[in-house]
């Protein structure tokens, strides 16, 4: 199963300057780094 | 990675190469497959203290808070105010909310499959304001 991404780490990156990255559903086989 | 360059993980500590392969992943991404998330910048949270205060009953307080976010030091006054008005937990129960909406549409937008996973937060947060009413 793809990992998807937790709203708590977008609401997160809202607050902060992360340098997160987010995978989307185009390209390929996803990850999720949050 | 640079040409020549050693991409053997031998010497790195197995911990550390299912993170090292996933950052060589990004760096090497040409496709699109991973994107930044959005920002502090992308939020405006200047605006979203706005409507928070419209949505206040006392007239009194409102007027207190639009106040507060006039000029200089915008958001430390505004909380400010808030925490004299027992009402920092409704703001940050209302900001999370503006987040939630905020993030679900970024999440739409760029294809990028989400879980709400935020009904602890907001459950920790409403209990935070009940004790402090108490």
């Amino acid at each position: 199963m793809d990992p998807i991404a937790k709203l708590s780490d977008l609401v997160d990156s809202l607050k902060f300057n992360t340098m997160t990255i987010m995978p989307t559903l185009t390209g390929g086989p996803r990850k999720s780094l949050l | 990675m640079e040409e020549g360059e050693d991409d053997d993980l031998s010497d790195v500590p197995e911990w550390q190469t299912h993170e090292i392969e996933t950052a060589r992943a990004i760096v090497d991404d040409r496709s699109g497959r991973f994107i930044d998330p959005p920002d502090k910048f992308d939020f405006h949270e200047y605006r979203h203290m706005e409507e928070f205060i419209d949505t206040i009953h006392n007239a009194n307080v409102a007027q207190q808070l639009a106040r507060a976010i006039r000029g200089c030091g915008a958001f430390r006054y505004f909380k400010d105010t808030l925490a004299q008005h027992d009402l920092l937990d409704d703001w940050y129960l209302y900001r999370m909310e503006a987040m939630k909406q905020f993030a679900i549409e970024w999440a739409e937008d760029n294809d990028v499959p989400y879980k709400d996973d935020l009904q602890e937060r907001a459950k920790a947060i409403r209990k935070n304001a009940e004790r402090q009413k108490r």
